[in-house]
């Protein structure tokens, strides 16, 4: 861009070929026009689409829509973009702003201005991994507004030199809750960046809880790291949280299956740990003291407890049974057996849950 | 110990017994709960107010053990139990409500999960229980730290074994500065189905477990019976 004191173009603003001048003061700035990049990605691609249908959505709509625009716009002064930069608001640039992040998060269009505008929030961290394998942030606590969404950008750096890379981060991810304060972002990376992190690449990370009804991102973090193998805050090894999900079962063909399956264990390298326990299994066939069904070879890798002691409880009746749940890492078989250890047989529909602790 | 001075059931006020580290706790003590009450009848579910420095404000599903006022056995089960929103949230069942007023015993652990640090004390022992010639154990788990011991135990009583007792199971080499009682569920060989279990109130302390089967089971041969809880140590929880 240059500031041109040029006879040509005094007095003149608007576009020729490639040149587009303005007026600033007194004087006529020159930029080259605008284009975007000619890289055609899907995400890209979809960007600018739901760009130019906000953009056109400004004109459908009623004058005295527009009207509230533009007054919320007057009253919000400077606008700040994810990008960190400092606008004076319109009410086309509001709307815009507005309807484009509330489309991120799979709202529809609002044509009518919010009566107030719910800025967005930083997030807390307790710990986070920037690996090859693990993009992971933790303890990011649970959100206050039941509409917020997290919101998270990132960009990896092509080479040292590169820095203060804030405004090139792009959309990763939107995520309508955490999992216990975890948010992975490994493939989610994966799929927007399309190769892993590699150790000693600097990444930059830009994440806040947005109002997905109101839209309106203002205050963000900007976390940013080299890649390691160990935790940023803590130096901590990378430890998945063991979970047994129905991903994770196969049945053949037995009578029961799982109407629910929330099984986890604590993350840590004892092989003593909390277990809690949510889940309901359905039989479809006899009476039965056992439900024993097949774990996917790789489940096993995450078990660690042997024998867990718990209750159960019939659904109907409320008979209370004294239940063990075992793993075994056989060559060709891990089975994940559920033993009744009382007289009382397993009816139509059990419950297992409860906190527990595991045992060798 | 804590003191939760709000409740949605009309409960009063009710003081628990508590050991609090971070990512996990443990609470222990008993609610009475009075069926009739208006606040309890319009309630979805039992809610108790925990203190606002209780330091964890959600956890993942617990439970306690509801003990119904029905006479001879108390007839009871299990219920959900979880800490939400900075409230101790307890299912509620109607199904004994007609007995008058019932008992929650809540002898449990709460943990939060993604916790990465160290979840239970790194020290922790199990222990070996002699078997008296009155019951034969048939699994048992017991974990100790200087907190609290954790036990899951199931026994048969032996056909030999007649009357209403009280019975005493010692449990060599337990802590012994554990003193609660707890709820014990029951049943028998016939495997009849009925609603709830049984279940009689035992007391541990200095190591022994006494109890008594106050219907006299000598009819029911080898009764199977069966308890698991989490008991903070040191300090007398229900009295």
């Amino acid at each position: 861009m240059k500031l041109l004191p040029s006879v040509a173009f005094n007095d003149f603003s608007g576009s020729a070929g490639n040149v587009t001048a303005r007026k600033t003061g007194d004087r006529t700035v020159l930029s080259t026009r605008t284009k975007h990049s000619k890289k055609k990605t899907i995400y890209q691609a979809a960007t600018r689409c739901r760009f130019a249908d906000t953009v056109r959505g400004y004109v459908d709509i009623t004058e005295e829509q527009r009207q509230g625009w533009i007054s919320l716009a007057n009253n919000l002064g400077s606008y700040h973009t994810s990008t960190g930069k400092e606008y004076s608001m319109t009410g086309h640039n509001l709307f815009v702003a507005i309807n484009t992040y509330r489309k991120i998060c799979g709202k529809p269009q609002s044509d009518i201005a919010p009566l107030e505008l719910k800025p967005s929030n930083y997030i807390r961290l307790d710990d986070w991994w920037l690996t090859p394998e693990h993009i992971v942030l933790t303890g990011l606590g649970e959100k206050e507004n039941p509409n917020d969404v997290l919101y998270v950008e990132m960009y990896v750096a092509q080479s040292p030199a590169e820095n203060d890379c804030w405004d090139k981060t792009v959309l990763v991810a939107i995520f309508p809750d955490t999992d216990w304060g975890d948010i992975d972002l490994t493939s989610a990376f994966l799929e927007r960046f399309g190769t892993p992190l590699k150790i000693g690449q600097k990444v930059y990370i830009k994440a806040c809880w947005v109002d997905s009804e109101c839209g309106y991102v203002k205050y963000y973090s900007l976390i940013g790291h080299i890649v390691q193998e160990l935790s940023i805050e803590h130096g901590e090894i990378y430890l998945p949280r063991p979970k047994i999900t129905t991903a994770d079962l196969y049945n053949y063909n037995r009578p029961f299956r799982f109407e629910r399956l929330d099984f986890e264990m604590s993350p840590t390298s004892t092989n003593i740990v909390m277990t809690s326990i949510d889940m309901i299994i359905i039989n479809d066939g006899s009476d039965t003291q056992n439900f024993i069904m097949e774990m996917y070879p790789n489940t096993i890798d995450r078990i660690l407890w042997a024998n867990l002691w718990l209750f159960s409880r019939d659904a109907a009746d409320y008979q209370v049974c004294f239940i063990s749940i075992s793993t075994n890492n056989l060559e060709n078989s891990k089975p994940l057996s559920i033993l009744n250890n009382t007289f009382i047989k397993f009816h139509n529909r059990t419950e297992f849950f409860g906190t527990y602790i595991t045992s060798e | 110990m804590i003191t939760l001075n709000h409740n949605n059931f009309g409960g009063g006020i009710i003081t628990l017994n508590e050991f609090q580290s971070n990512g996990f706790c443990i609470l222990n003590g008993k609610i009475v709960v009075n069926p009739t009450h208006p606040d309890y009848i319009v309630a979805d579910r039992l809610e108790l107010d925990l203190p606002s420095d209780f330091l964890m404000s959600k956890s993942a599903m617990s439970s306690a053990v509801l003990v119904s006022n029905i006479s001879i056995y108390r007839d009871g089960t299990l219920l959900r139990c979880w800490i939400e929103k900075k409230k101790l949230c307890i299912e509620k069942l109607t199904v004994w409500d007609s007995f008058g007023n019932y008992e929650i015993y809540i002898y449990s652990a709460f943990v939060e999960r993604g916790y990465r640090g160290q979840v239970i004390p790194a020290y922790i022992q199990s222990v070996v229980f002699n078997q008296p010639e009155l019951f034969r154990i048939v699994y048992k788990v017991y974990k100790e730290t200087h907190d609290f011991i954790f036990m899951a135990l199931l026994f048969n009583k032996k056909n030999t074994t007649q009357g209403q007792g009280p019975f005493t199971l010692q449990l060599t080499s337990i802590a012994t500065d554990v003193s609660i009682q707890v709820p014990i569920f029951f049943d028998n060989l016939t495997g009849t189905r009925r609603t709830g279990n049984n279940i009689v109130i035992g007391t541990l302390e200095n190591g022994s477990l006494t109890f008594n089967y106050p219907g006299d089971t000598s009819s029911f041969g080898e009764i199977r019976t069966y308890l698991i809880f989490y008991a903070i140590r040191n300090i007398t929880n229900v009295t």
